[in-house]
């Protein structure tokens, strides 16, 4: 299932990137897509996993930067 | 400007404060290092406590851990105004980007802003103000003068004209009356007008509208996908190269400082940001500048491709003409008006077309005893006269004295009023008025080859494509073949050439699939061929084919700039700084400088006045 979420603060490209990558990595991830001009997160994920994913995500944009807060959009 | 960045732009201004007297006061070391130093920790304290927490976090190679090397290192080889000045000018630069980044943010959200906020629906005679979420099909809603229409719907009462400018990018407004249909996003200009809902919000067209533009730039172009991975290989190969540059030459000629020294201002350029932050925000602009010119583009990738499309190929009917028929010729007024009252009856688009061109005046008591004969006209009494309109064939078989067929392309219509002949109607399908000079400019633009696909016979076929000035037609094309066509097109395209197609979108979706870039022409109001295409061009303009490609080519030109420029200043500056030519401040100036550069450079690329 594709789900979509806002991400408030980014103002790095390369950050973004550097978290887009590392969402990649997340195993119930079967793709990702970090749209830093619209802010907007797209990840499409193992429905059966759907909380756990959002932990493993939040935890790697917070890896990167601790000023980025994530919300359902 | 944000909190945010007003408190960023505290700090530098206080930071700027030290610095400047760390240059002017003539004082002793201890001073002149206090107050460079005081300058870097108020600007620069942040980064450094990021940079550790990152180091923690296992995160190395961001740019907060390089410059907190950069300038900690600087201070410890004694380089002070250097260390504070490096911390100084990435806070501006950072204080730029976020900046710019927000400011065309906001510009696109404004372009954008067509979302209405409320619907007044009709509830037992009065009105109530809801989220047009809320409304229903079916549903009556008023929209009085200086409103947005809230969702599709068709117009019940009132007259009024519409601006559709910021769908269509057309300024010219629209007049709309009874049983008109009205679409969600345009402002109703002067007449109250009460309407029935035909469509929810969801559906509605300023809601898909809304959705494309916002995720078009979620397809990433070849260039983005370049430029991350660059970045990722970048950065770390720079570094390697620094901490190789700070060692084996240091012990090899024992002198430490000097090699130190170069290897902090190589950490100093090795950021990836100019880069990784001009080319998306280029794409940005370039896709909301093209949706404020009524052309939508689905995605980077395809803005892309626009501006590498050698080939032009056009569906003839309804994109380079009207597609409906219209009367291009007629004997005398006479004839017309007989024509007109003998197919008053009928429902015919030829008949149609007649009935237009001579206006609303058409007395049907002059008429009697119409009967059609399929395949060859109509016979029927007019003022008492029997009369024939039809074809050749009408003619000759009624042994019509005097008739002779004209040579004209279009179809022809003979009149023959009690056996005698009084003459012809041409009725064809005409250009559009700005097809001839869409087609110029296309050439104008570089667009070598431009083919026409039609349906019709050979002889309108090849007029109508010598008219508009298309280098070559193909006609008598049944739907399939017209994807045939397009195939044999592209197997001779070259390489990186592109070759666009353009439809309606309604009957040719796989041919707009078929091709490298579908565009669609007066897409406004059709579900279908905003489905089917990858451009959309809101209204029925084929120069705007010409403004897509110009927009395309435009940011594709500001793109290749910034990845020459900054790669290019990045690697001079990383020379010159390895063999002793350049200062760390140089390298600011390629970190820094060059990313302020290419920000402006992509800010140019919403910009589509005029194109």
């Amino acid at each position: 299932m594709t789900k979509t979420y806002r991400l408030t603060g980014l103002c790095c490209a390369n950050c973004a990137a550097r978290m887009e990558r590392l969402i990649e990595k997340i195993d119930t991830v079967e793709e990702v897509t970090l749209n830093f001009m619209t802010t907007k997160l797209i990840v499409e994920m193992d429905e059966n996993a759907v909380a756990e994913t959002e932990d493993k995500i939040m935890a790697a944009i917070a890896k990167v930067s601790k000023e980025v807060v994530m919300t359902r959009a | 400007m944000t909190k945010q960045n007003k408190k960023d732009l505290y700090k530098i201004l206080a930071a700027a404060v030290f610095f400047v007297l760390g240059w002017v006061v003539n004082a002793g070391e201890a001073v002149r290092f206090c107050l460079f130093f005081a300058a870097f920790i108020i600007c620069g304290l942040e980064v450094l406590v990021n940079a550790v927490r990152n180091i923690i976090n296992g995160q190395v190679f961001d740019e907060e851990f390089l410059m907190t090397v950069a300038t900690v290192g600087a201070f410890c080889v004694g380089e002070y105004p250097e260390g504070a000045a490096v911390m100084l000018f990435f806070q501006i630069g950072e204080l730029f980007q976020s900046y710019a980044v927000n400011k065309s943010r906001r510009s696109i959200s404004d372009l954008m802003d067509i979302r209405p906020d409320f619907a007044n629906v009709l509830v037992d005679g009065n009105t109530e103000r809801k989220d047009p979420y809320d409304v229903k099909v079916g549903d009556i809603i008023v929209v009085n003068p200086g409103e947005r229409v809230p969702l599709d719907s068709v117009v019940l009462t009132g007259e009024s004209s519409l601006d559709t400018s910021a769908l269509t990018g057309e300024s010219v407004p629209r007049d709309i009356a009874q049983d008109s249909e009205v679409l969600s996003g345009c402002i109703n200009i002067n007449g109250v007008i009460t309407a029935r809902v035909e469509k929810e919000y969801s559906d509605s067209t300023v809601n898909r509208i809304l959705d494309l533009v916002e995720n078009a730039s979620n397809k990433k172009s070849k260039s983005e996908k370049f430029i991350t991975k660059f970045a990722r290989v970048y950065t770390p190969a720079v570094c390697i190269i620094a901490l190789v540059l700070a060692v084996v030459p240091s012990i090899i000629t024992g002198n430490w400082s000097v090699w130190v020294y170069r290897a902090l201002s190589f950490l100093v350029v090795s950021c990836p940001c100019a880069l990784v932050i001009s080319v998306p925000l280029s794409f940005f602009g370039g896709l909301g500048g093209a949706s404020k010119q009524g052309v939508l583009v689905k995605g980077s990738n395809y803005l892309e491709a626009l501006a590498d499309v050698k080939t032009v190929v056009f569906d003839k009917t309804g994109t380079l003409t009207e597609g409906r028929f219209k009367v291009v010729e007629a004997v005398s007024d006479k004839v017309l008006e007989t024509a007109a009252l003998a197919e008053s009856a009928s429902s015919h688009p030829i008949a149609a077309s007649i009935k237009n061109a001579v206006g609303n005046s058409i007395d049907t008591a002059r008429v009697s005893g119409i009967k059609e004969q399929a395949g060859f006209g109509v016979i029927c009494t007019v003022d008492g006269k029997t009369t024939l309109v039809g074809n050749a064939k009408l003619m000759q078989n009624n042994g019509v004295t005097g008739f002779a067929e004209t040579q004209h392309t279009g179809t022809a219509v003979y009149v023959a009023q009690d056996g005698e002949y009084l003459g012809h109607i041409i009725v064809a399908d005409t250009l559009k008025s700005d097809s001839r000079k869409a087609i110029e400019t296309l050439k104008k633009i570089g667009i070598t080859n431009t083919v026409m696909l039609t349906g019709d016979v050979k002889e309108i076929g090849e007029k109508i494509a010598a008219e508009v000035g298309v280098n070559t037609v193909y006609t008598d094309l049944l739907p399939d073949q017209k994807v045939e066509k397009l195939e044999q097109i592209l197997a001779k395209s070259s390489g990186k050439d592109k070759v666009c197609y353009v439809g309606d979108g309604i009957n040719d979706a796989p041919v707009l699939a078929r091709a490298d870039i579908g565009i669609a022409m007066g897409a406004l109001g059709s579900d279908a061929a905003i489905e089917a295409a990858d451009v959309v061009i809101m209204n029925d303009e084929i120069g705007k084919i010409a403004t897509a490609i110009k927009v395309a080519q435009k940011t594709l030109a500001i793109v290749k700039q910034n990845i020459v420029f900054a790669i290019g200043v990045k690697v001079l500056v990383l020379i010159l700084v390895a063999v002793g030519h350049a200062s760390m401040w140089s390298a600011v100036f390629a970190d820094v400088g060059v990313a302020v550069i290419a920000i402006l450079n992509a800010i140019r690329a919403l910009n589509t006045k005029g194109m």
